[in-house]
């Protein structure tokens, strides 16, 4: 397998578009990626595209990649949609990667998008709970957030973290997302209102959740050896992995640890022979606060059971030893599902390569870490850069 | 508009919904339920059918406020407000998800001890669901 | 061994809601008891059926016997599901009854005739609730074993009894209507009444005063007391069976669980008469004598702490429960 990198990443901004519907947010979110191949492309060299998407509305379920790429005039193109709920982004990416390192395509366009702001209520809540176990949870009358809310229940009596923690999360991804201009909420919140927020899945409240959002991603992959056609600064895609599990949570042996996340990060640890002590910072899957917890525990960075004191020890700030979520992550940038894992490229690109402004970190290795439903399906990817 | 469990795919779980029907292994004697297609242990695929008791513990569980129920499931979030909905892990080792019912929300406590009963669950193209939910093991 | 009743079990609902709570918003409550019970949300015929059958040993039923007449399923049999969920799937005979308030006594009648079964009673009647027709009504469920093995009570006599008679209260779709015909309701009532309790005890060799524990309908709390005393019961022997009085009304389940409290109450050697009435057509009546099995320790179906362990509802919970159960 050769190596594999991104030269372009780009995607609109996060939140409400009233104006666009799917083409359009894709349209918007391809440009953005061509403008940031510092030596531009042209889109008729892609070889494949992979656009992730839950498909939330049902409007285009069928063959909703070519109706995106050929909104662009591209058509001809191999392109098909990569469904694994809010892990369809790092899916379609992870295809991405496979089709570039095998030698089988030279360029390759990796996409996301999501279109959630225009449903009416009942469809929107019907479309959230579509990637839970159906025949179980839902019939348990269980909704997104009340899975989570199990698993931090969970959580909280197994461990000695306390009920605080989570709403840390929310304050800390706050404080990203206000720095962030892609992100759909852009101000800060205080531990106090995060805490007292109306709760919508006990022990989960309002704060604890991501919101629903408008969006679309894209990345250019290529291989290592061709990037520099491209741009003087590739970001490599030096590890990459995959899982899954049990859609139930009552199937899983444990409720507490993502095993689909932890084969994931075993795999994108191993290729890229990196260990968790040689990341520098992240961007996780934190569709609710217990999240991005788990995260840190299935990824290595806190063992498990201790994840929370990264968080009570501000590490994961911006200012910490380990920044978590720079963009402001699902909680404050969005979570617009299918779009979700791409949008954590162009975060991951735009900080490795000196760019993210006002929430610039340090680092020449990252990670990112995407997860469908409540850890059905997972992908991990480590980037590096030239140091 | 409700997730769509088809009629058929409905009936082919009443043994569940309705008598705790799980199986065993017949290599390990690992208990299933629901049913798998192998053996969650020794990925056999050969069982036995086994009747569940159908009692067990909270394993963990949440309290849904009522603006965010599933739409088949306004209904009952507007009829009686917040509905528990927990994993219970059933006496035999599995684990299941249920609503809990015939309790008051603040009362649930991880470990507390649970047996099932048959409820409605919902009603989706004119046909009532039925299927068990936990209570108090006392009751 | 002769046949009777070998097992029973009842199964009420969550709530309850009380004559004060009607009476704050209505001015009166029509239906002269202490309270009513109230299905939640997630129960109705079916799942008291369930929740009943389930108290009972009935495994080797080879008979399935139910009744309602408020079936959560129009144009299905409630045996369906019920047998699943009782373990009696498979070759096991199904009988229903559902369009009189004497169903209950049917679906036990039937059951008596083939020797053995599992009989199951369920009903959860509704009217608009600004009629008071409605007032009465409430919900629950019995369920008795039939069998020859060590019964707690065997059949001493029965008797039943038909003619064209006024249809006084009927259901218009799943509501009760009652055209308060007055003195006419009760005409019917007491003829077919007394034919029924009269040859009953003649069957059984036994008198008015030999009985211990007696149940009439209870959709009507005056004409049931006034109708017993006309055929020459007195509050002894009437109050044991008298479930409406904190249950209300629950159509075809209500003799059931009627039978079932008294049984509760009777000791070894007792006599209880179960006397059920349906509009348009008839009665039926069961002397049923309890034999020592009755005073098990585990043989009460625990009508008492069922009727007890229920959960008030203020009139807005109830209204709410109401307004989106309907
Ligand atoms: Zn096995």
């Amino acid at each position: 397998m050769r190596d594999v990198a991104i030269v372009g990443a780009g995607q609109t901004p996060y939140g409400d578009h009233p104006e666009a519907g799917i083409k359009e947010l894709f349209a918007s979110a391809f440009g953005a990626m061509a403008d940031s191949v510092d030596r531009g492309f042209d889109a008729t060299a892609l070889d494949a595209a992979y656009v992730g998407s839950l498909g939330v509305g049902g409007s285009q379920l069928g063959i909703t990649g070519a109706s995106l790429t050929s909104h662009l005039g591209l058509t001809g193109l191999p392109v098909q949609r990569v469904e694994n709920a809010c892990a369809s982004g790092g899916f379609a990416l992870l295809d991405a990667v496979h089709a570039v390192g095998s030698g089988a395509s030279d360029a390759v366009l990796a996409a996301g998008v999501e279109k959630m702001l225009d449903l009416s209520g009942d469809r929107s809540k019907y479309w959230l709970g579509v990637s839970g176990d159906t025949e179980y949870e839902r019939l348990a009358g269980m909704t997104f957030a009340g899975v989570y809310a199990i698993a931090a229940r969970r959580y909280l009596h197994e461990t000695d973290a306390e009920r605080e923690h989570l709403s840390r999360v929310a304050v800390k991804n706050h404080e990203n997302g206000a720095v962030n201009p892609k992100a759909q909420f852009q101000r800060e919140v205080s531990l106090e209102r995060a805490t007292g927020a109306p709760e919508i899945a006990a022990p989960l409240n309002l704060y604890d959740a991501c919101p629903t959002t408008d969006g679309a991603a894209c990345a250019l992959v290529v291989p290592a050896d061709e990037a520099r056609e491209y741009t003087d600064d590739p970001v490599y895609v030096t590890g990459f992995g995959g899982g899954s599990d049990h859609l139930a949570l009552h199937d899983r042996e444990t409720i507490t640890s993502l095993s689909a996340v932890r084969e994931a990060a075993e795999a994108a640890y191993d290729r890229a022979d990196k260990t968790p002590e040689d990341v520098d910072f992240a961007e996780v899957h934190d569709c609710f606060t217990i999240a991005e917890l788990l995260a840190y525990e299935d990824l290595g960075f806190a063992d498990r059971g201790e994840g929370w004191r990264l968080i009570a020890e501000g590490r994961t700030r911006r200012d910490g030893d380990l920044p978590v979520n720079t963009s402001g992550g699902l909680k404050a940038k969005g979570h617009p599902l299918g779009a979700t894992g791409i949008g954590q490229v162009v975060e991951v690109f735009d900080q490795l390569r000196g760019d993210a402004g006002d929430r610039q970190v340090d680092g020449d290795v990252a990670l990112s870490h995407n997860v469908g439903g409540s850890g059905g399906a997972a992908t991990v990817f480590i980037y590096e850069v030239d140091a | 508009m409700g997730a769509h469990i088809s009629i058929p795919m409905y009936e082919r779980t009443v043994g569940q919904r309705l008598a705790f029907e799980g199986e065993r292994c017949t290599d390990c004697g690992t208990v299933a339920f629901p049913p798998k297609g192998a053996c969650p242990d020794c990925r056999n695929d050969e069982f036995e059918t086994v009747d569940l008791s159908g009692t067990g513990t909270v394993y963990s569980h949440t309290v849904l406020s009522p603006g965010g129920a599933p739409p088949e499931f306004a209904g009952q979030a507007r009829a009686e407000g917040r509905y528990v909905a927990a994993i219970v892990e059933l006496d035999e080792g599995p684990r299941i998800t249920a609503q809990l019912t015939d309790i008051d929300p603040e009362t649930v406590e991880i470990g507390m001890p649970v047996s099932g009963r048959i409820r409605r669950i919902y009603e989706e193209e004119g046909v009532v669901r039925y299927g068990f939910k936990f209570g108090p093991a006392d009751d | 061994m002769s046949v009777g009743l070998t097992d029973y079990g009842v199964s009420l609902p969550t709530y309850h809601v009380t004559a004060e709570v009607y009476e704050e918003v209505w001015g009166r409550f029509a239906a002269r008891i202490d309270r009513k019970t109230v299905p939640a949300y997630d129960e109705d015929a079916m799942t008291l059926a369930t929740a009943a059958a389930r108290e009972v040993d009935a495994a080797d039923a080879e008979t399935l016997a139910v009744a309602t007449t408020t079936h959560p399923q129009a144009g299905t049999l409630l045996s369906g599901p019920l047998s699943r969920s009782v373990g009696l799937d498979g070759p096991c005979r199904t009988l229903e009854f559902g369009s009189s308030w004497k169903a209950g006594l049917e679906a036990l009648d039937a059951a008596l005739s083939f020797g053995s079964g599992l009989v199951v009673a369920s009903d959860t009647p509704e009217a608009p609730s600004d009629e008071d027709t409605e007032h009465i009504l409430g919900a629950g469920a019995a369920a008795f074993a039939v069998g020859d093995d060590d019964p707690l009570a065997t059949v001493a006599g029965s008797a039943h009894y038909v003619d064209a008679y006024l249809p006084a209260k009927f259901r218009d779709g799943a509501d009760l209507t009652d055209l308060s015909l007055g003195g006419y309701t009760t005409e019917g009532f007491v003829e077919a009444l007394s034919a029924v309790v009269d040859d009953a005890l003649a069957d059984a060799g036994l008198s008015t005063d030999d009985i211990d524990h007696a149940v009439f309908p209870q959709d009507d709390v005056k004409m049931s007391w006034r109708g017993g005393g006309r055929l020459g019961f007195d509050a002894d022997q009437m109050s044991a069976g008298f479930v409406v009085n904190r249950m209300g009304f629950a159509a075809a389940a209500s003799p059931l669980v009627g039978l079932a409290a008294a049984l509760d109450a009777a000791e070894a050697g007792a006599h209880v008469l179960v006397a059920g009435y349906g509009y348009g057509h008839g009665a039926s009546a069961f002397v049923l004598e309890t034999t020592p099995a009755i005073e098990a320790p585990d043989s009460d179906a625990g009508v008492d702490d069922a009727l007890d362990a229920t959960t008030a509802l203020e009139y807005g919970e109830f209204a709410r429960l109401r307004e989106v159960s309907r």
